[in-house]
């Protein structure tokens, strides 16, 4: 049986998890437009480090009432475009939300953590979030990739090699349905584990 | 605190935690590249997922819904869900089984906790289809947050509570090799 101060942080972490995840989706859905702008910026970023010279254009919202009379509000959507291949109006578009909800995974846990509101475990969650903000934009970049490396027909066929096209198919599935929910997970492990399991000196007194 | 014989390994140090977090990414890109390989989602992913339907179909017919389930469809008059990779519970199970495996346990244990864990993620993701029909038929405004924003992290928290009681409970230190 775990001792007794174990398994105090552990029931203390259970029954404030639905709390902290609560506290989580408020936040998330209050910063959402904010952050979502910067993981589209972040991404693209990343896709211009591969291109010589830039040929990437992008947009986030603003586009919808053009492509769909009466279509609902697209601030958290990311178009983006080959110069040389689209338009602003026919351009491929990402819905944000759906890359970086993982964020409110991220948050619930640190929240639902014993000892979240002292310094070092804001530092933690400062350094962690900073960590998932760069998987998401890596997100972005694979889903700008595999777009322009499968879905654009000839032109795709004719600039990406079929490893390249693999790579980002691959890429963009794995953080898709797989990185982007372990990110948050494992930063959480890494940094407050041994604080759940009451498992070092330092973790018990907090 | 002093902690007895039997407490679970915590890992201690930047370099276990580093080691954990390179083993977690290693196998979980190892599992994912393994479902995702076409031979393997089509032999053991695509039938596992029609099963699931399956069980889903019979619970909602127990709940008296007339529903028609067709291989990964579930559908009637008022809705269809179809269960694609990424809502058939596979990805959260992947997660789980990589936290194992990056956690020094024995092989025992490890048995265990993946056999426990896959069955009540999996059961927990027919609850998460269930209601998410129901949500699609009779409130469908909902569906699209219940969908993506409430389920996905209620599975993914659901499986790391899970993996804390496994290396709480069950977990142990590898027995050292014999010279």
């Amino acid at each position: 049986m775990p001792a007794p101060g174990r398994l105090r942080k552990l029931r203390s972490f259970a029954l404030r998890l639905p709390f902290a995840f609560l506290a989580a989706l408020f936040v998330w859905l209050t910063i959402a437009p904010a952050y979502g702008k910067l993981c589209g910026h972040l991404g693209v970023a990343l896709v211009r480090l591969f291109e010589s010279p830039d040929m990437t254009r992008y947009q986030i919202g603003g586009l919808a009432a053009g492509r769909t009379p009466g279509a609902a509000d697209d601030s958290d959507v990311l178009y983006f475009w080959p110069q040389s291949m689209h338009t602003r109006s026919s351009a491929p578009s990402l819905e944000l939300r759906d890359v970086h909800f993982s964020l409110v995974i991220l948050l619930a846990l640190f929240w639902a953590t014993p000892g979240a509101g002292e310094g070092r475990a804001w530092k933690a969650l400062g350094i962690s979030v900073a960590a998932l903000l760069f998987v998401h934009a890596i997100e972005v970049f694979f889903v700008i990739q595999s777009t322009y490396a499968l879905r654009m027909g000839p032109w795709s066929a004719a600039n990406y090699s079929v490893t390249e096209r693999n790579v980002y198919a691959f890429g963009k599935h794995f953080l898709d349905l797989s990185l982007k929910f372990a990110a948050p997970f494992v930063l959480w492990a890494y940094f407050s584990l041994r604080t759940v399991l009451g498992g070092s000196e330092k973790a018990e007194k907090a | 605190m002093t902690r007895s014989a039997k407490s679970p390994p915590a890992p201690e140090g930047k370099n276990t935690g580093i080691r954990f977090v390179l083993v977690f990414l290693v196998v979980l890109a190892g599992l994912f590249a393994l479902a995702a390989w076409q031979p393997i989602n089509d032999a053991v992913i695509v039938p596992y997922t029609a099963f699931l339907a399956r069980l889903s179909g019979w619970v909602l017919t127990a709940m008296t819904i007339s529903i028609v389930q067709t291989g990964t469809l579930i559908q009637s008059a008022r809705f269809a869900v179809d269960i694609k990779n990424g809502c058939n519970g596979v990805e959260a199970v992947i997660i789980f089984a990589a936290a194992i495996a990056a956690f020094p346990a024995t092989a025992r244990s490890r048995a265990f906790g993946l056999a426990g864990g896959f069955l009540l993620i999996q059961m927990l993701n027919i609850v998460r289809i269930v209601s998410l029909y129901l949500i699609g038929a009779y409130v469908p405004s909902l569906f699209s947050s219940a969908h993506t924003l409430i389920w996905q992290s209620v599975i993914i928290l659901f499986s790391v509570v899970l993996w804390i009681l496994w290396v709480d409970r069950l977990a142990r230190p590898r027995p050292p090799a014999q010279a």
